[in-house]
C-alpha cells in the first residue's frame, strides 16, 4: 500500500482531486525535468480551462437574459464583463497559485526552506520575483490568447476609450499586488495542515464571487453589494473591468485605482507580518 | 461466493488500515469544515444572486437547481471518499507502483480501490449535501413519497460509480501519455455544466452531457424525476443504470491498457 | 558464447524462457515550439527493443544470477517472469503456468523482491501489511504465525515488526520486504538488486537468509544484482545477459577457468622518479612487454598506479617483474588474480557498472 497522507481537497469535485494529489505526491513526483515539463503543459491546460468555464457561463447568463423581465445592464456589456472576468482571472487555479503552495507549504513542511532562508535575498521578495515572471508569462499565454478568443468568437466589445485601457492596464498591476499577497498567506496557512487544497478552493468559490468576475457587483443585491465593496477582493475582478467597460470613469477611475493600491499596501504589509510571526514559529520549532 | 466472501474480507481489512493509518496523522477537521463550508456557501450564494434577477431560469426555481446541486455535492462526495482511485492511475502507472499490484493475486484495480478505500476528508460533503437536498425538497413542499428512500441513496452510489468511472477511462491514458491533468482537469470543469438546465445550453452540449459524457445522468434527471419534470422520467429512471453501464466499460478500457503496462519508473 | 555447464532438463525446469522479446513503442519527442504538445499527437514511434531474445531454464531449488550491464534488459525480463509484462515474442512458462496470462495464479506460486519498490504500508509497523498479505494469499493464520517466527528470529525482527515502515532504516525495511515475499510460502524467489544501497553488514545479513532460504527450502531463487559480491558468495550459476540477449549461461566456476587465467600486475614508481608521468607511457610500455610474451594490456589506473594485465602462461611471473624492477624505480608491486568484477566487466565489454537502469526504463 502506497503511502497516504489524508488532506481535503475541498469541494468533492474532480479537479480538486488531482490538485490533491499533486501536493500529496509533490515530493516524489515534481522532479526538475517533470516539473518542467508540467510547467508548460500547465499554461495550456489552463487555457483550456478558462474557455471552458467562459463557454458555461456566456450559455448561463445567455439564459439568465432571456428569463429575466428587466435587468439594468446590456447583455453586450454583461457579456464583455464575464468573458474579461475570465480571460484576465486572478483567481484561477493555475501554476502560479499552485507553484506558490508547492514551494511555500512544501519547503516549509519538508524542512527545505531552512536552505532557502540562507540565501542572501529575501525569501518572499524571491518568491515575488519568481511569480511575477509567472504571471507575466500567464498573461501572454493565458490572458491574451483567451481576451482573443473571446473578442472573436463570443463578439465582446472593445475597451471603450483609450483612458480605459491605459486604466484597465493600471488596475491589472495593482491586481497582481492583491493576488499576490493572497496567495502568499494562503500559502503560510497551509503549511499548518493538510488541507490546502480545501483552503484553495473555498478561496476560489469565495473569491470568485465577491471578486465580482462571475456576477457583476451591480447585479448584486444591496446588502451583498455592500459587504463586496467594503473588502478587497473587488479589486481583483470588478475594478479592472468596470474600468474596461466604463462604468468606472473620469476622476472615478483614480479613486478606485487608489482604493486599490491602499489595500495591495494593506495586504502585503499583513503578508509580512504573517510571514515574520510563521518564520519565528519555524525557528523554535526547528523546521 | 468465496469469492465475494474473500473479497469483502480484504476490502474490510484494507478499511481497517486506512483507519489506522489515519489516526497517525492530524487531519485538520476544523480547516477542513471550514473550507468546505465557504465553497458550498458561495455556490448557493451565487445561485441566489442569479435568481435575485430571474424568478425561473429556463422552467426551472431556484430551489429546484439546489435541489440538482445538493445530489452533485453527494455524488462527488461520494466519489471522492469512496472511489477515489482514477486520479491515481498516472501515479501507479509512472512510479512503477503498479509493478507491487501485479505480483499479488488480486485484480489491481480491486487492490486500487482498497487503497483508497476512505479519504474522511472528502466525507463531509455527503452530510453537507444532504443537507441541502434536505432542505431544498422542503422548501420546494413536495409531499414526502417512500421511495425516494431508495431513489436518492441509489443516485447517490451509482452516480459516484458514474463519475469514477468516466474519469477512469480517462486517467487510462497516463499507460501511454507522461502527462494526463490535461485531460482530466477540463474533465472535472465541463461537469459543471450539468449543474444547469441542459435547456439553457446550444445542440451539442445537453446531447454530450447525456450521452457521451453523461455528467447531467448523475443528479439532473434524478431530480428531474423526483421534481416530476416534463420529459425527465425517462431519463431519471435509466439515470441510475448508466454508472454500471459506464464503468463495465471503464473496465473493458482498463484491462486494455494494463495489457501496454511499460512499467517505467525507478 | 554459449554455455557447456549442465542445462537443466526441459522436463524439469522449473523457470523456462524461449526466445523471450520485449519491444517497447517510444514516442521520439519533438523538440522546437510547442514541443509538448506536438509529441502528444504525434504518431512518429520509435521501436526500443528491451529484451531481444533470451533462452535460458532453470531447475527446482536453482541459485541463479541474473547479470547484465545497464539496459541490458535484466528488469524488463524479470517482469515478464513475473507477469508484469506482456512479452511481445518467444515464450514464458513458470512453474507449467504462463505468467501473463495466468498472472493470479502465477503469484501464488513466487514471491518477488524489488529493492526499488516497497510493498510495505509506509505508515504502518509491518506486522500490519503481513497481516494484509495473510488475507490476500489466504494462509492459515497458525501456519502464518509459525512462518513469521521462523523469519523473525532468521532476520532479527523483533524489535521491527512494530515499528511504522517510515522509521525503519534501510536495511531493516529491506528484511521485512524480503519477509513481504516469502510469508506465502512461494517456490519461487525473484530478487531484483535486494542489497542495493544496504551497508556491508545489512548485506551480509540478507545473503546469509538468501543462502538458508535456497539450502534447507529448496527455493529456487533468481537474483539480479550489481554487486557482484552477491554472485560470488550465493551462485554457483550465473546468466549473462547484454542488448537483450544471453552471452553466457553456465557455472561460475566456468567463468573463472575461461577468462580468470588472466593476472594483473599494478606498480607505481618513486616519488620524483620518472614522475607519475615522466616517460612512462603505457602505450610505450605495452611495446616493451611485448617483447616479453603476447598479450599484455597496460593502463594507468586512477591513482596514477600502472595496471599490466597479462596471461601467465604466455608471459611468465618472473620474467615480467624482473624486467619492470630492473628498469624502473619501483615503489610498490603487487601480483593480483583477476577478482570476479574484472572479469565479468570484461565480458560486458567497456563501460563500469552504474546502478540506475537505462534502457530497461524506456
Amino acid at each position: 500500500m502506497a503511502r497516504t497522507i489524508p488532506s481535503s481537497a475541498g469541494r468533492a469535485g474532480g479537479p480538486g482531486r488531482l490538485h490533491e494529489l499533486a501536493l500529496r505526491h509533490s515530493g516524489i513526483a515534481v522532479t526538475s525535468v517533470k516539473e518542467k515539463l508540467i510547467y508548460r503543459f500547465d499554461f495550456f491546460l489552463s487555457l483550456v480551462i478558462t474557455l471552458i468555464t467562459m463557454t458555461l457561463l456566456s450559455f448561463l447568463w445567455r439564459a439568465i437574459y432571456r428569463n429575466a423581465t428587466a435587468i439594468d445592464l446590456p447583455f453586450q456589456a454583461l457579456l464583455t464583463y464575464i468573458c474579461l472576468g475570465q480571460a484576465f482571472s486572478f483567481n484561477r487555479i493555475a501554476w502560479p497559485q499552485r507553484r506558490l503552495m508547492f514551494r511555500v507549504g512544501g519547503s516549509i513542511r519538508s524542512g527545505n526552506i531552512v536552505f532557502d532562508l540562507l540565501r542572501p535575498t529575501d525569501y518572499q521578495a524571491m518568491q515575488f520575483s519568481e511569480v511575477l515572471g509567472l504571471y507575466v508569462t500567464e498573461m501572454a499565454l493565458i490572458n491574451l490568447p483567451a481576451y482573443l478568443f473571446a473578442l472573436v468568437v463570443f463578439g465582446i466589445s472593445p475597451p471603450v476609450s483609450p483612458v480605459a485601457a491605459a486604466g484597465f492596464a493600471l488596475a491589472l498591476v495593482g491586481a497582481f499586488l492583491l493576488a499576490f499577497s493572497l496567495d502568499f498567506l494562503l500559502s503560510i496557512i497551509a503549511f499548518w495542515t493538510f488541507s490546502a487544497g480545501g483552503i484553495i478552493y473555498g478561496k476560489k468559490a469565495l473569491l470568485d464571487l465577491l471578486a465580482g468576475s462571475i456576477v457583476p457587483l451591480t447585479l448584486f443585491p444591496d446588502w451583498l453589494r455592500a459587504v463586496a465593496l467594503v473588502l478587497p477582493f473587488q479589486g481583483l475582478g470588478y475594478t479592472p473591468i468596470a474600468i474596461y467597460l466604463g462604468q468606472i470613469d473620469g476622476a472615478a477611475i483614480w479613486g478606485s485605482l487608489l482604493v486599490q493600491l491602499v489595500w495591495a499596501a494593506a495586504l502585503v504589509l499583513l503578508t509580512r507580518l504573517v510571514w515574520l510571526r510563521a518564520l519565528r514559529r519555524l525557528v523554535v520549532q526547528g523546521g | 461466493m468465496a469469492a465475494l466472501r474473500y473479497h469483502l474480507g480484504l476490502y474490510a481489512a484494507s478499511f481497517r488500515i486506512m483507519l489506522k493509518i489515519l489516526t497517525q496523522y492530524r487531519v485538520d477537521f476544523g480547516i477542513m469544515v471550514v473550507s468546505t463550508t465557504i465553497r458550498e456557501g458561495a455556490t448557493l450564494l451565487f445561485l441566489s444572486v442569479i435568481f435575485g434577477l430571474i424568478p425561473r431560469l429556463q422552467g426551472w426555481s431556484f430551489y429546484e437547481v439546489v435541489l440538482v446541486y445538493g445530489l452533485i455535492v453527494m455524488v462527488n462526495a461520494f466519489s471522492a471518499a469512496f472511489l477515489d482511485l482514477p486520479h491515481s492511475v498516472q501515479w501507479y502507472v509512472q512510479e512503477g507502483r503498479l509493478d507491487i499490484l501485479l505480483i499479488r493475486p488480486v485484480r489491481p484495480l480491486f487492490q486500487m480501490l482498497c487503497e483508497h478505500c476512505f479519504n474522511p476528508t472528502q466525507a463531509g460533503g455527503l452530510i453537507v449535501g444532504g443537507a441541502i437536498v434536505a432542505t431544498a425538497l422542503a422548501r420546494l413542499g413536495l409531499p414526502f413519497q417512500g421511495w425516494w428512500l431508495g431513489y436518492i441513496p441509489l443516485t447517490v452510489v451509482s452516480g459516484a460509480v458514474l463519475v469514477s468511472s468516466i474519469t477512469l477511462i480517462v486517467a487510462c491514458a497516463a499507460f501511454w501519455f507522461t502527462s494526463i491533468v490535461a485531460l482530466l482537469m477540463p474533465l472535472g470543469y465541463f461537469e459543471g455544466f450539468a449543474q444547469y438546465p441542459l435547456a439553457i445550453y446550444a445542440r451539442p452540449i445537453p446531447f454530450i452531457l447525456t450521452w457521451i459524457l453523461p455528467y447531467a445522468m448523475t443528479a439532473q434527471y434524478p431530480a428531474g424525476l423526483l421534481l416530476g419534470k416534463e420529459g425527465y422520467r425517462p431519463y431519471g429512471l435509466i439515470a441510475p443504470l448508466m454508472g454500471w453501464l459506464f464503468l463495465a466499460f471503464a473496465l473493458l478500457v482498463w484491462s486494455f491498457a494494463i495489457r501496454h503496462y511499460k512499467s517505467t519508473g525507478t | 558464447m554459449s554455455a557447456i555447464g549442465e542445462r537443466p532438463m526441459e522436463s524439469e525446469a522449473i523457470i523456462r524462457a524461449e526466445g523471450l522479446a520485449k519491444t517497447f513503442k517510444v514516442l521520439r519527442k519533438k523538440t522546437g515550439p510547442l514541443a509538448g504538445l506536438r509529441t502528444l499527437f504525434s504518431t512518429d514511434y520509435r521501436e526500443v527493443r528491451a529484451v531481444a531474445d533470451v533462452s535460458f531454464a532453470v531447475a527446482p531449488g536453482e541459485l541463479v544470477g541474473y547479470l547484465g550491464p545497464n539496459g541490458a534488459g535484466k528488469s524488463t525480463t524479470i517482469k515478464m517472469l513475473t507477469g508484469i509484462l506482456v512479452p511481445s515474442g518467444g515464450r514464458v512458462v513458470v512453474d507449467g503456468l504462463a505468467p501473463h496470462r495466468e498472472r493470479a495464479r502465477n503469484s501464488r506460486n513466487i514471491g518477488v523482491v524489488f529493492g526499488q519498490r516497497s510493498q510495505l504500508v509506509y505508515d504502518l509497523p509491518p506486522r500490519d501489511t503481513f497481516e494484509l498479505l495473510r488475507k490476500m494469499y489466504t494462509v492459515p493464520r497458525a501456519r502464518h504465525e509459525a512462518n513469521l517466527a521462523r523469519f523473525t528470529r532468521l532476520l532479527a525482527l523483533d524489535e521491527i515488526l512494530d515499528r511504522p515502515v517510515r522509521l525503519l532504516s534501510l536495511g531493516e525495511r529491506m528484511r521485512c520486504e524480503l519477509v513481504a515475499s516469502l510469508l506465502h510460502e512461494p517456490r519461487i524467489i525473484y530478487l531484483d538488486e535486494p542489497t542495493i544501497g544496504l551497508d556491508p553488514v545489512a548485506k551480509e545479513t540478507m545473503r546469509a537468509f538468501i543462502r538458508e532460504l535456497n539450502r534447507e527450502r529448496g527455493t529456487t531463487i533468481l537474483l539480479t544484482t550489481h554487486d557482484l559480491t552477491d554472485i560470488e558468495k550465493l551462485c554457483k550459476r550465473v546468466i549473462i545477459i547484454d542488448k537483450g540477449t544471453v552471452i553466457y549461461d553456465g557455472t561460475l566456476a566456468e567463468i573463472k577457468r575461461r577468462y580468470g587465467r588472466r593476472r594483473t600486475i599494478t606498480f607505481s614508481l618513486l616519488d620524483g622518479a620518472g614522475g607519475p608521468d615522466g616517460g612512462l607511457d603505457p602505450e610505450r610500455l605495452a611495446g616493451e612487454f611485448a617483447a616479453i610474451g603476447d598479450g599484455t594490456t597496460v593502463e594507468r589506473r586512477e591513482d596514477g598506479a600502472l595496471a599490466v594485465g597479462f596471461d601467465p602462461q604466455r608471459v611468465a611471473v618472473p620474467d615480467l617483474t624482473r624486467h619492470i624492477v630492473t628498469r624502473y624505480p619501483v615503489a610498490d608491486l603487487t601480483v593480483e588474480e583477476a577478482d570476479i568484477e574484472a572479469i565479468i566487466r570484461e565480458i560486458y565489454g567497456a563501460g563500469g557498472l552504474e546502478v540506475a537502469d537505462g534502457p530497461d526504463n524506456p
